[in-house]
């Protein structure tokens, strides 16, 4: 029993078919990019474990396929499959010899890669940081997940942040914490929500806040479903009730659409002033990022964009690091484990916005491209130098 | 046996010069007027410095899908130079050239027009461009939701627009025919023009005749100046060029006319007087003052453009691809020789034709050889040639050479039909605009495509030559397969370095190795196929037809990372499906799929090749 698991797990059977599965799930998944986008497509099919393709209802013959799906295995069990295969195939079949040299390190490098493959999975990070010119930024914000903030404003200076995260964000759930000064019930929790007047909506439902904007009988809000295609935008937003311990403090309607824009909702309690607000998550470094000067460049005579760039300045009072950078397309700014890239730009209005990526495995994939590029040539050159000296011989 | 060879060697390399030399003559103009000197001239636009020549190829090619034009009525035929030299000094004229190219017949409906031609003139087009208007906007806003209709007539409102600016090219075209003393009124209105102004802006007495007289010059080269498509006038700042309303509207300040723009007047004089012999003269004065104020190096490089347009290198090679393609199939059918040099004496001609045109539009964009989807075509075909002659160098068999002549031909032919998408030349938007990541990712993955396409069409002989002929012995069986086996290694080389390359410079760029974006998925399967191929190989799971049948599968591989996934952003919405390109594509991947059914379905035993064993076996 254990030999046969262990022969049929070292097979180059099972690694034809999971490459056979990978081309199929990699071929799916970026049909079904179009429907729901690159994010929500990479979570579906190459971050999990098993996955369902269905006929796309908006392509011609559906009225006939609709009921076509394909199940197959995500891009963790194919990724962990294939990684057990090749661990285990190389304690099977290769000896270590100077003629296998070049496919065992083509096949260690692929290890590597697949091992970076999950490592980026769970410990890369993707946030924005848009700066004004002449202003600075100390945090970057979430692409897609938002949290729930309850900020401290009494001392002058620095703000106390209380932030609950995405995860935590759902209909029901109670936050309260010692540390806490003030618990959050959420009692609902919409992911997406479109806003709009009561004037042009007079049936739609009454905010059920008394506390804050949603007290305005004008604004009223409609619940969607969320989406992930390019250019849209999601706007979560929640009724909250705040407790001191027995003691309600009442109910806010918070939302990242009123936290654009709208003034922020303040209140005090026990002479401290709070603001509560729902808003793209952030992350917080312990320097600031000083904005001086933008620059778009553009093609003579165009519209077209031949760069982008951005002076900045970093003031690490910690450290007492203070330093310039230009940050512009192709070259980024590497810092303290983050690295800031020039994103977009508004540059009539002096807005930069930079993507910061913090990757603690970036540079894996570097070995193990040279691994494998390295092996690749190794091997076909062995085989190329065999196939000439036969030629000869004939 | 063996003269009948020599014979035919002679003969192909024979047709090979005439089609040089025919490429080579000069071309043919339809009076004395000397064109290519006017076509050298250089002109400022979309970013870059180049010869009015290709303004006026890019726009005949936008206008009506083709380099040049043939009047039907009179039977003669016009470069894009010489109408594009109409259409700016006589346009009244060029209005009656049916260039126009309109085949959707809900548009030819539209307009109360039967299907029974496809070019039109801009005069049969003026009445109904009320029409087309009202149509134009009642269209979707949304250009990825429109219908082929809507797209139709989209298209044809654009390329209009696009015909009445190049009119105002050089001269506002309703002065046309006062054109001989239009700038001298205008130059003697401005400072009695500018006398009234001030006048009037001070509430004293002033002259309105004259006032007048200058605003309407002013607000004529006001709109010229918007209209213009390209600018003429040379400045010093090099990336700065003026157009003629710009220039002339500055000569309100200087009191003086541009030189350059008094040397266009001339030639449009004489042109307009048919004064052919005097308008040969103006151009010369013309390029005279061009040199004065144009650093020669620049001069020249737009000259090497438009000889470069005119030879058109890539059409020589197109023709010459498939005459060696069609050689190579006729001596195999009629020819019991194993060998023949001359195919690689030929392939290699034309290669150095492919590799000179390739080397000078890198010397024009001063880029690595793949910028653009046109340009990884003509690049793809290149690769693929010059893996042929090395296949064809090891093995002399011919099979190398036809292949790579296959590939070679239609990878050219794609070409042709990107380039009617305007000017492949084009500036690169800023994330692009770094020639090393375009000189190792972009060129490696290129050259990985045309490995793996020469490894299916090596394919798509084996099943051709094998089903339907007796050529597929075992000697040329052995062959293919080595080919195969090699090109597939090289193709899974290069496409893994490349991609990788490419994940390398995504990280650089956008702090990320991998972004499952629908170009980095394609460039994967292409590496997961190769992959495949090597271990059904190596396992055992497939053999020679198995093997031959996968790298098959590779063409559909590589023809979807290279073009499916680009017509995903725009195509797979519901309505913009069944584009052009997308059903070119997917009948190319249904042919493929049917040569693939066949080599699985028909047994060996009922291949042509295989009754020859047989029954030479029975006997």
């Amino acid at each position: 029993m254990l030999s046969l698991a262990y022969r049929v797990l070292s097979s180059m059977h099972l690694t034809v078919i999971l490459i056979s599965f990978s081309i199929l799930l990699v071929f799916l998944g970026t049909l079904d990019q179009v429907h729901i986008g690159i994010h929500e497509a990479q979570k579906k099919y190459f971050e999990s474990f098993f996955v369902i393709w269905k006929y796309p209802t908006n392509w011609s013959a559906s009225a006939f396929l609709f009921w076509l799906s394909i199940p197959l295995p995500g891009g963790f069990s194919l990724g962990g499959a294939l990684v057990i295969n090749l661990t285990i195939s190389h304690f099977r079949h290769f000896k270590s010899t100077w003629k296998n040299l070049g496919i065992s390190v083509t096949h260690f490098g692929v290890l590597l890669l697949l091992v970076s493959g999950f490592a980026v999975s769970f410990y890369q990070r993707e946030s924005i940081m848009s700066i004004e010119k002449g202003k600075s930024k100390n945090y970057s914000e979430s692409f897609y997940d938002h949290e729930i903030a309850l900020i401290d404003k009494s001392d002058p200076v620095i703000d106390r942040v209380y932030s609950i995260s995405s995860g935590s964000l759902k209909s029901g759930n109670v936050i309260s914490d010692p540390s806490i000064p003030i618990s959050i019930e959420i009692k609902q929790f919409h992911p997406h929500a479109v806003f709009g007047s009561r004037e042009k909506n007079p049936q739609a439902r009454i905010v059920e806040a008394n506390r804050g904007i949603g007290t305005q009988q004008k604004l009223v809000f409609f619940p969607k479903q969320p989406s992930y295609a390019e250019d849209h935008i999601n706007w979560p937003t929640a009724i909250v009730n705040l407790w001191d311990e027995d003691k309600k403090l009442g109910t806010w309607l918070i939302s990242s659409f009123l936290d654009q824009g709208f003034p922020p909702q303040t209140f005090t309690h026990l002479d401290k002033t709070y603001q509560i607000t729902l808003r793209s998550q952030r992350f917080y470094e312990p320097y600031e990022i000083y904005l001086d000067e933008v620059a778009h460049d553009k093609y003579p005579g165009t519209e077209i964009a031949k760069n982008f760039s951005s002076n900045i300045r970093i003031e690490n009072s910690d450290l007492g690091v203070s330093r310039k950078a230009l940050v512009y397309m192709n070259h980024p700014l590497r810092y303290e484990g983050l690295t800031y890239y020039q994103y977009q730009m508004i540059a009539e209005q002096g807005i930069t916005r930079f993507q910061v990526v913090k990757n603690p495995s970036w540079l894996l994939p570097y070995f193990s491209v040279a691994l494998v590029g390295i092996g690749l040539v190794v091997q076909f050159s062995s085989h190329l130098f065999r196939f000439g000296r036969r030629r000869k011989a004939l | 046996m063996k003269k009948v060879s020599s014979l035919a060697s002679f003969l192909l390399v024979l047709i090979t010069l005439a089609v040089i030399a025919q490429s080579l003559r000069p071309a043919k103009y339809q009076n004395e007027t000397d064109y290519s000197l006017l076509g050298r001239m250089p002109v400022q636009a979309d970013g870059r410095l180049k010869p009015l020549d290709t303004i006026a190829r890019n726009n005949l090619v936008l206008v009506s899908g083709k380099s040049t034009y043939r009047d039907k009525d009179t039977d003669t035929k016009f470069t894009a130079i010489e109408w594009l030299t109409r259409l700016i000094f006589d346009p009244i004229t060029a209005d009656k050239m049916k260039v126009f190219r309109i085949d959707h017949p809900g548009v030819l409906g539209l307009f109360d027009w039967k299907q029974d031609r496809k070019y039109f003139s801009m005069e049969e087009l003026i009445p109904h461009l009320g029409t087309l208007e009202s149509q134009q906007k009642q269209s979707n806003p949304e250009p990825k939701l429109r219908n082929s209709f809507e797209k139709a007539i989209n298209q044809l409102y654009q390329v209009i627009g696009r015909y009445r600016a190049l009119s105002f090219g050089i001269f506002d075209p309703n002065s046309l025919d006062r054109i001989e003393t239009d700038l001298e009124d205008y130059l003697s209105s401005i400072i009695p023009g500018l006398k009234a102004f001030d006048a009037q802006k001070l509430n004293k007495p002033f002259d309105s005749d004259a006032l007048g007289f200058f605003a309407s010059y002013a607000n004529r080269y006001l709109r010229l100046s918007h209209l213009a498509l390209f600018a003429v006038v040379p400045t010093k700042d090099s990336n700065d060029w003026k157009n003629t309303g710009e220039s002339l509207l500055r000569s309100a300040k200087v009191l003086q006319l541009d030189p350059i723009v008094l040397g266009w007047q001339k030639v449009a004089i004489s042109y307009r007087n048919q004064n052919y012999a005097a308008m040969n003269q103006d151009l010369l004065e013309l390029r005279r003052l061009y040199q004065k104020r144009v650093p020669q190096e620049t001069l020249s490089q737009v000259g090497l453009e438009q000889r470069f347009n005119s030879v058109n290198p890539f059409m020589v090679c197109l023709i010459l691809y498939l005459i060696i393609f069609l050689a190579v199939l006729l001596y195999w059918l009629f020819s019991k020789e194993k060998t023949n040099r001359s195919f690689l004496l030929v392939l290699g001609a034309v290669f150095l034709i492919h590799t000179a045109g390739l080397v000078i539009r890198m010397i024009l964009s001063g880029r690595p050889p793949v910028t653009n989807l046109y340009s990884s075509a003509i690049f793809v075909g290149w690769a693929a040639i010059l893996l042929g002659i090395i296949l064809e160098w090891i093995f002399r068999n011919g099979i190398g050479a036809a292949t790579a002549a296959v590939v070679g031909f239609l990878s050219l032919l794609i070409a042709r039909y990107l380039e009617l998408s305007g000017d492949t030349l084009e500036m690169l938007q800023a994330v692009l605009d770094t020639n090393f990541w375009l000189a190792t990712h972009v060129v490696v993955i290129t050259i990985g495509y045309s490995a793996v396409f020469l490894a299916g069409f090596l394919g798509l002989f084996y099943v051709f030559l094998g089903v339907f002929t007796r050529r597929l012995d075992s000697r040329f069986r052995q062959s293919l397969n080595r080919m195969v086996y090699g090109t597939t290694c090289f193709g899974l080389l290069f496409s893994f370095v490349g991609t990788m390359l490419g994940g390398i410079w995504a990280d650089q760029s956008w702090g990320r190795f991998w972004g499952w974006d629908p170009k980095e998925n394609g460039a994967l399967l292409l590496v997961l196929w190769g992959a495949l191929m090597l271990h059904a190989r190596w396992g055992g799971m497939v053999r020679e037809k198995g093997f031959m049948l996968l790298a098959i599968g590779g063409n559909i591989i590589t023809a979807w990372s290279w073009f499916g996934t680009n017509m995903l952003g725009v195509g797979l919405h519901a309505y913009g499906f069944m584009d052009k390109a997308f059903i070119a594509l997917l009948t190319f991947v249904l042919s493929q799929m049917l040569v693939i059914g066949i080599g699985v379905m028909l047994p060996r035993n009922q291949w042509k090749s295989s009754k020859l064993v047989n029954s030479s076996k029975a006997s």
